[in-house]
């Protein structure tokens, strides 16, 4: 079967349409209710419109985001809808044919800046399809890259435009992809496999989750290309179980691509079988180093073992494997389709083409943006993100998560590529970008990262498994102002011995934070050690709190809050704190009405 | 026999079945033991050993394997399970005073455990009378405060997930609807 007689249902644009953001992020704000409350008001006005849910914009800060069309009109974008307004949106909108426009998303249709200073290629349908129905993605051009590389094109030319788009490995490492592929390719034997990588494990990073809830087909298109690019006819897709939806999606959009013969035997009529399998993961963040996920398909604990061999020459039961991150596939099928110097056109030097990035902490609008490489962090923080919450200042920001490195503001205007970022101590990794404001900590931060990573670490390599927890011992002193002079030195030298000597990517670059904050806010961590200080304010160990005997009227509610008992007074005259004995827990500050506890 | 332990006693059942089909095939074990868990909301040493038998591979690697992942639990888990996430962004956005105020409110002079995903904290067991399928004498507590890695919700922060329902944009007084409304009735 061609894949031109694969029939697209009739009529599918021509019926009023609203699409519920309903990914994890609409789910979280309440977009079921918001499903209800249409249902319940079409209902209620008999009113015919379909109801469908789709996929994550990106615009997490909007959600629940609703998206109505009405046959020949613009799509009109609502933001933050909930039960009550989705009522009057029908009885509106869909009755009359009158926008409410106060509630529309803020810039129009194409969501302000928001949108519109973004290239979209792999997220190309996120949030304008319903996942859950093949046809919607047929509609949008899913699969069409697939027929081509079948039909047209050898399995060596497809490595080949991958080769001249430049794509790289989007999971962190950044790896040229169209290597993997041919060392794959060439590989003797008939057995092989490819593995999509959709353990996404870092804190602070929702890139995987959104194309697989809200694209699944495109995903899974880059798949079956990689499979036949490398002869394999085995996949399957590793996910990891913090993302349930993502799962029910996948192998609902498995089962339907194999009906129409889009996957499993005989694609397209091309002879080519390709059958893919969705393996959910266990909580372990270290399976989303290659080795370890393999280790974990085959039943055994997810431990990461030294490289070489890779994967590409011994993979899966020893088998040469393509292991490929989730966005890394999604980027496939646009460069089948529209050439790899036409995805090369994007980006700059050696970094080429697109990438996702995750904005989140103290931006205005948190949410996914996908960008040309190379973009100046600036930008990325100030134009999409739309700077600061509240008018606060930056501090720093965070990039590439638990592996990654903090950038202090005056970094920037460095370019997000692959090299420069490495250059000033930092990593695209997976792609998180969180901003704080200078009411946040950094060796605080570097603290939480080693905590994490230490809780992660697999056990495996010395390194790592005790290097980890000297360094989270090491940074707690600090953050509690127990740490002596030369704690800085130590600190430096510990981490660099973790950085280099460590067997994976997990220790490898656990590191990198704690190196780039002592790189760039070095003063920060003396006011720790020498001064007992924190600057932020933010360490509860090193706050003192008082009681401002100008504003307190003394009604006791702070005595009531304490849990040391440690507030002392006369009703209706000031308190006092004894510092001696207070925690420093900060329970009278949040009890006080007046704002009369200081610290 | 409690009506929990037969419902056991019929999980075992089927994993017997499931086990022989499955017969020397080592990459079943971790499917094998995520259907457990889903079903009984815990790995009793009575799969494990049967896990072991029927895959051909030793108990001590099953356990192993069982115990390294953060998925599993080898005792009951609680009826209700409220997860905190405390990614990069929710710990930026308050997680850590939402966790303690559960903990205050739930369990007082307890820490959090750091527990499995969201997929794994769904009502318990197969049971009807839902106690999950424990068996007589032993108990969980009724409501465990725990703490995860990252829902992937950021934009949402700070997130919380009531068996295993996520709710973004958590603060305390939310927290406490939710508490009313889920688990406390």
């Amino acid at each position: 079967m061609a894949l031109e007689q694969v029939k697209l249902e009739p009529g599918l644009r021509l019926r009023p349409r609203i699409l519920i953001g309903l990914g994890s992020c609409g789910l979280a704000a309440g977009g079921e209710e918001v499903r209800s409350a249409f249902l319940a008001a079409l209902r209620r006005l008999g009113l015919e419109a379909e109801v469908r849910p789709t996929g994550c914009l990106g615009l997490c800060h909007q959600e629940v985001l609703v998206e109505v069309r009405l046959p020949g009109l613009p799509p009109a974008f609502y933001a933050r809808v909930t039960p009550e307004k989705a009522e009057r949106i029908a009885e509106e909108h869909l009755g009359r044919g009158r926008v409410v426009e106060e509630w529309l998303l803020p810039g129009g249709e194409a969501g302000g800046e928001f949108l519109q200073g973004q290239t979209r290629i792999c997220l190309r349908n996120c949030g304008r399809i319903d996942p859950e129905d093949l046809d919607e993605a047929l509609g949008a051009g899913c699969y069409l890259a697939l027929g081509k590389a079948l039909r047209e094109m050898k399995p060596e030319e497809v490595v080949a435009e991958v080769r001249r788009s430049g794509l790289r490995g989007r999971g962190g490492a950044g790896f040229p992809t169209w290597r993997k592929w041919e060392e794959v390719r060439r590989a003797p034997g008939p057995e092989k496999y490819v593995i999509c990588n959709g353990d996404e494990g870092d804190p602070g990073v929702f890139i995987n989750r959104t194309l697989l809830e809200g694209d699944p087909h495109s995903v899974l298109e880059g798949m079956a290309i990689a499979a036949y690019a490398v002869g394999a006819a085995t996949g399957y897709l590793y996910v990891r179980t913090e993302y349930p939806l993502a799962i029910r999606r996948l192998r609902r959009a498995i089962e339907q691509a194999e009906a129409r013969g889009l996957l499993g035997r005989d694609i397209l009529g091309s002879g080519f079988h390709f059958s893919v399998q969705v393996v959910e993961g266990n909580g372990a963040f270290v399976c989303g180093e290659e080795t370890a996920l393999i280790a974990s398909l085959q039943g055994e604990r997810g431990v990461p073992r030294p490289r070489p061999p890779y994967p590409s020459t011994a993979g899966l039961w020893g088998k040469p494997t393509v292991v490929n991150n989730v966005e890394t596939l999604a980027a496939v099928a646009p460069i089948i389709q529209r050439g790899g110097s036409w995805y090369a056109g994007f980006g700059q030097g050696e970094s080429r083409g697109t990438k996702v990035f995750a904005l989140s902490g103290e931006v205005e609008r948190p949410g996914l943006v996908e960008v040309p490489l190379g973009l100046p962090l600036r930008r990325l923080i100030y134009e999409l993100g739309g700077g600061i919450r509240e008018g606060r200042s930056l501090k720093a920001v965070l990039i590439g998560g638990p592996s990654g490195g903090c950038l202090p503001p005056g970094l920037l205007d460095t370019s997000m590529d692959y090299e420069a970022l490495e250059r000033v101590g930092a990593m695209i990794g997976s792609g998180d970008v969180v901003a704080l404001d200078e009411r946040h900590c950094l060796p605080d931060l570097a603290r939480f990262i080693a905590e994490f990573a230490a809780a992660e670490s697999c056990g495996n390599c010395l390194p790592c498994r005790e290097g980890l927890h000297q360094l989270l011992a090491l940074l707690d002193r600090i953050v509690r102002g127990e740490a002596e002079e030369g704690a800085l030195e130590e600190l430096q030298a510990l981490a660099e011995l973790v950085r280099d000597t460590s067997l994976c990517g997990l220790g490898r670059t656990a590191p990198n934070v704690v190196l780039s904050t002592l790189r760039y806010f070095r003063a920060e961590y003396e006011a720790h050690v020498l001064e007992k200080r924190c600057p932020a304010n933010a360490c509860p160990h090193l706050r003192s709190f008082y009681i401002v005997p100008e504003r307190c009227r003394g009604c006791a509610r702070c005595v009531g809050a304490c849990p040391r008992g440690c507030i002392s007074g006369q009703p209706g005259q000031p308190y006092r704190i004894d510092s001696g004995r207070c925690i420093r827990c900060g329970e009278c500050q949040r009890a006080c009405v007046f704002g009369a506890v200081a610290s | 026999m409690s009506c929990c332990e037969q419902a056991r006693r019929q999980e075992l059942e089927w994993l017997r079945q499931e086990v022989s089909a499955a017969r020397g095939r080592r990459e079943r074990l971790l499917p094998l033991l995520q259907e457990v868990q889903e079903r009984l909301g815990y790995l009793p040493p009575q799969a494990m050993e049967l896990l072991a038998a029927g895959l051909g591979i030793p108990l001590a690697q099953v356990y192993s394997v069982a115990t390294y992942y953060r998925r599993f639990t080898l005792t009951p888990r609680s009826q209700h399970v409220l997860q905190v996430c405390t990614g990069t962004a929710c710990r930026l956005r308050g997680a850590d005073q939402l966790l303690s105020f559960l903990l205050q409110r739930l369990q007082p002079g307890t820490k959090a455990s750091t527990g499995g995903g969201a997929g794994n904290a769904g009502p318990r067991g197969g049971s009807a009378c839902g106690c999950g399928g424990r068996p007589a004498g032993e108990s969980a507590p009724p409501v465990s405060v725990e703490t995860v890695n990252c829902f992937g919700a950021c934009g949402l922060a700070p997130v919380l997930a009531v068996d295993g329902r996520i709710h973004g944009r958590m603060d305390a007084g939310k927290a406490a609807e939710l508490l009313e409304k889920w688990v406390e009735r």
